[in-house]
């Protein structure tokens, strides 16, 4: 199935896959030594908390990302980012993936394939469906079991509903389970808490987008109910590919099939909705994600389609309960969760715009979609029985099934993997071998428990294991540990250890339909193990610095070996994160951060590319009241080095500059915005597929575009 | 990202943010009953079993308005002293509505973060609003006792129930 199986195994004969496994060993290491000049005064500030107003103490952000208990980020056992609704506004993001490219280490590349998003945290790249990052909302997983990405037409998120995201940079296996490998990011939807009354709005901009929504929290006796819906569409970016796959063939055959040079293709409608009612002790939440009209980007096969269009349907359902009455010094909390995905063709994929000769007369054409049900039930509990402990233990159960994986198509693949005309021209190969995926479920079940440990006034030990067993690849066991230490009331020091694993995708365990890219039954999980030291300095309100260094090594990586799916892999990253921010006064203020990584493949010591080595992101806010907000932003991506065999030049750094301006109250209710993005319409791309590659040129990045928004409140 | 705007400080644990709102809420109110108001002394009490452990200590022996805050802490109001200001622990979740009639709280600053707690009948109750802590006030229940609350508390509030 070529929608998801990676570029370089479509190959027509002349166009060979590259041999990439056959590795050479040498070995230096470059451990990189930092040191962090935000050591300082001891206890200058002894009166620490009790000198700050109300004001000031509601301002103290908390999270609960790294251990479950609400504790300051500085404190969290974890290196961890909190960004909440009113910082999204104020940069004037629309999409979550804006929002996400701020937060330090943390780089969006894209997928050719419809340009879904591909969360890099600290160089942690090369697969083709970034299954290392887990995304939550709500901290329900959105990965797909067929292929581990959230789905290929993911079709962004808009921002809307998002009451904040939470990411921490590093392992979360021990608390999150499977995919919390290089880093989690789980968006938490509002709730009636977070919407007063109810506001409409409508904005438009560059390339013919236009959105809409409408919020509604209300609260009346003991029910309260927060409700959000959005809906945009846009014709997406206009980015210009140079040369494509169907252009190398062109070359050979002397004709003139190919799209490109053309734009990439990247229109799309979402629709988002999400529902959070609460009635005491209970919780029901609903969300929905629909994704119509999406085009294929840069091509389901790297050739330019503007044909090929997809749908995608999300949905999930779940039901909390939380009761503190029970047991005496127990919290216990139940959740029963119900998921549906899909990704269907709604217009057919032109894999490659050409007949070749004849032998495809319709030219080469594929409609892949399948169907995903989760089921999740779960019980923790949390007590605080003992004193100086929280303990938080549970148990769950997961129920996934893969169904209705339908492809027509109308070729098919020899054993060297080269396309052929299906005899029967354009067929469903549904509940068939050559189908691009067969039809599978699994369960799991995990317990967990951790323990958080005050030992001392200024210690806190946090430490968990968490077991799961899955019906496919077995068991696995992922300790962590986090020792954090408020050194003096401005400093915290923390050393943080943990194990996660990434649980095989179905496509890399059961495909059989392509022969030079078959799934493996066998597979075990990819395993990472990853220590960081942290430091935080926070002399007084209005300065912060931070940094860390990180150190991971991740064995049993898949990678596909002699046609087939291998943990072959063998990795270590290091590097470093900065960050501080600055309160020049009441209006303005100063924020950035710097990360550096250094990932290498340890059978070829080179680097594993793919994502940028250095990155920098800075901001100035200024206030001009508290209605009226100015912000602009800085983000700069070094270069991104290749991998092993990709013979071209690294992808070029990039810097865009965006602008936002946002005035509430314009009229009393009446709320107006503006952001420019990419202000001096610079060129940035990100890197296609290697190491043969079939886009020579990369995949580009948005020009200079402008987005305003009016909204008001009732 | 990182930019936060505005109160930016350390903080050890949630429970270091709740004692040093209970400090300054001590500063925003006052009270109309002459023996509280004319005690030598602010009483501040902590109620169940202690979320707080050492945080809260340095209160102890704290000023404000030249008075001397004096801790204590109990599991049972049948021993507590008369306080000023009680902080009741979300142990005593099922009990509290029965312990803000008790004799000893007649003028208290009532103070917790159990779950809707200002709005059945406590003054100031903790909630987490997103990723900060905040607060609510029952402004009904604090006339009731003779404790005012300044506006400025008033204004920082989540909800104010009347």
């Amino acid at each position: 199935m070529l929608l998801i199986v990676g570029p370089p195994t479509i190959s027509l004969g002349h166009n060979k896959k590259a041999s990439i496994m056959k590795k050479v060993l040498i070995f230096t290491s470059i451990m990189s030594s930092i040191s962090l000049a935000c050591y300082g005064a001891d206890d200058l500030f002894d009166e620490g908390l009790w000198e700050l107003s109300p004001e000031e103490l509601g301002q103290i952000r908390v999270t609960s990302i790294a251990s479950g208990t609400p504790t300051p980020l500085d404190k969290a056992a974890a290196v961890a980012t909190v960004i909440t609704a009113e910082d999204i506004e104020k940069m004037g993001a629309t999409e979550l993936d804006d929002v996400l490219e701020t937060v330090p280490g943390l780089h969006v590349n894209k997928s050719f394939q419809a340009y879904f998003a591909k969360y890099t945290f600290r160089g942690i790249s090369g697969s083709t469906y970034n299954p290392q990052a887990l995304l939550l909302i709500n901290g329900t997983p959105l990965t797909t079991l067929a292929i581990g990405n959230r789905y290929t037409i993911w079709g962004g998120m808009p921002v809307k509903s998002i009451s904040r995201i939470e990411v921490i940079r590093g392992p979360g296996s021990a608390l999150y389970g499977a995919d919390a490998f290089a880093g989690v990011i789980n968006v938490i939807t509002k709730t009636a808490r977070d919407i007063e009354g109810t506001q409409v709005g409508a904005g438009a901009g560059s390339f013919d987008t236009y959105s809409s929504w409408v919020s509604h929290g209300s609260k009346s006796g003991d029910l309260e109910i927060g409700v959000t819906l959005e809906y945009t569409d846009t014709k997406g970016q206009d980015g210009t590919i140079e040369e494509d796959q169907q252009s190398a063939f062109d070359t050979l055959s002397g004709l003139n099939d190919s799209h490109a040079p053309g734009e990439v293709n990247l229109g799309r409608q979402q629709a988002e909705a999400h529902l959070d009612v609460k009635y005491k002790e209970f919780n029901l939440r609903a969300g929905y994600q629909g994704r119509y009209h999406v085009q294929t980007g840069a091509g389901v096969a790297q050739a330019l389609d503007p044909e090929g269009e997809y749908k995608s349907n999300r949905a999930l359902i779940e039901l909390l309960h939380t009761n503190k009455d029970w047991f005496k010094d127990w919290e216990i909390s139940s959740q029963i969760s119900y998921f549906f995905g899909e990704q269907d063709p709604t217009s057919t994929s032109v894999i490659f715009p050409t007949t070749f000769g004849g032998a495809f007369p319709d030219r080469v054409l594929a409609e892949p979609g399948y169907k995903e049900e989760h089921v999740r039930v779960q019980v923790s509990s949390i007590f605080k029985g003992f004193d100086q402990h929280i303990v938080r233990a549970g148990l769950g159960y997961f129920w996934g099934d893969v169904f209705e994986t339908t492809e027509l198509k109308n070729f098919l693949q020899d054993p060297d993997g080269n396309l052929v005309p299906n005899p029967g021209g354009f067929e469903e190969f549904a509940d068939k071998d050559e189908v691009w995926l067969p039809e599978k479920d699994r369960t799991s079940h995990f317990v967990f428990v951790q323990d958080e440990w005050q030992f001392s006034e200024n210690w806190l030990l946090t430490s968990g294991l968490r077991y799961d067993h899955y019906s496919d690849f077995g068991d696995t066991s992922n300790p962590r540990v986090a020792l954090v230490w408020a050194t003096t009331d401005t400093v915290t020091t923390k050393l943080l250890y943990g194990r996660a694993f990434r649980a095989p995708s179905f496509l890399e365990l059961f495909a059989i339909s392509n022969p030079v890219s078959l799934g493996n039954p066998n597979l075990d999980p990819e395993t990472i193990d990853s220590y960081e030291f942290a430091v935080s300095y926070q002399p007084n309100n209005d300065l912060s610095l931070s940094g860390n260094i990180f150190y991971y090594q991740i064995h049993d990586f898949i990678q596909f070996v002699d046609n087939k799916a291998e943990n072959a892999g063998k990795r270590k990253g290091r590097g470093f994160e900065i960050e501080a921010s600055y309160r020049f006064n009441e209006s303005l203020t100063a924020s950035g951060n710097y990360a550096y990584q250094r990932s290498t493949d340890e059978d070829t010591n080179t680097d594993v590319g793919d994502a940028p080595n250095h990155q920098i992101y800075g901001k100035l806010g200024y206030d001009f009241s508290k209605d009226f907000f100015l912000t602009t932003q800085i983000n700069w991506i070094g270069k991104q080095e290749r991998i092993d065999g990709d013979e071209r030049d690294p992808v070029s750094s990039y810097a865009t500059v965006d602008l936002a301006v946002k005035r509430r109250n314009f009229v009393p209710g009446l709320d107006l915005s503006l952001s420019i993005r990419n202000l001096f319409d610079k060129d940035g791309f990100e890197p296609s597929p290697g190491p043969a590659a079939a886009i020579p040129g990369d995949l580009p990045l948005p020009g200079r575009n402008i987005y305003g928004e009016i909204a008001y409140n009732f | 990202m990182l930019f936060i705007s505005g109160g930016n400080a350390y903080a050890r644990s949630e429970y270091e943010i709740k004692a040093a709102y209970l400090y300054n809420f001590i500063k925003f109110v006052s009270w109309k009953n002459e023996s509280v108001e004319g005690a030598g002394e602010i009483n501040v009490c902590i109620l169940g079993k202690d979320p707080f452990q050492e945080l809260i200590d340095p209160i102890n022996g704290k000023t404000i308005q030249g008075k001397p805050i004096k801790l204590f802490k109990f599991d049972s109001m049948t021993v507590a002293p008369v306080c000023t200001v009680i902080f009741i622990s979300d142990s005593e979740r099922k009990e509290f509505e029965n312990i803000l009639t008790t004799p000893a709280l007649e003028h208290a600053l009532t103070v917790s973060d159990i779950e809707d707690f200002a709005k059945n009948g406590g003054m100031i109750g903790f909630v987490q609003v997103g990723n900060v802590i905040r607060f609510e006030i029952n402004l009904l229940s604090a006339r009731k006792s003779g404790v005012a609350i300044s506006s400025k508390l008033l204004e920082l509030a989540q909800e104010v129930y009347q």
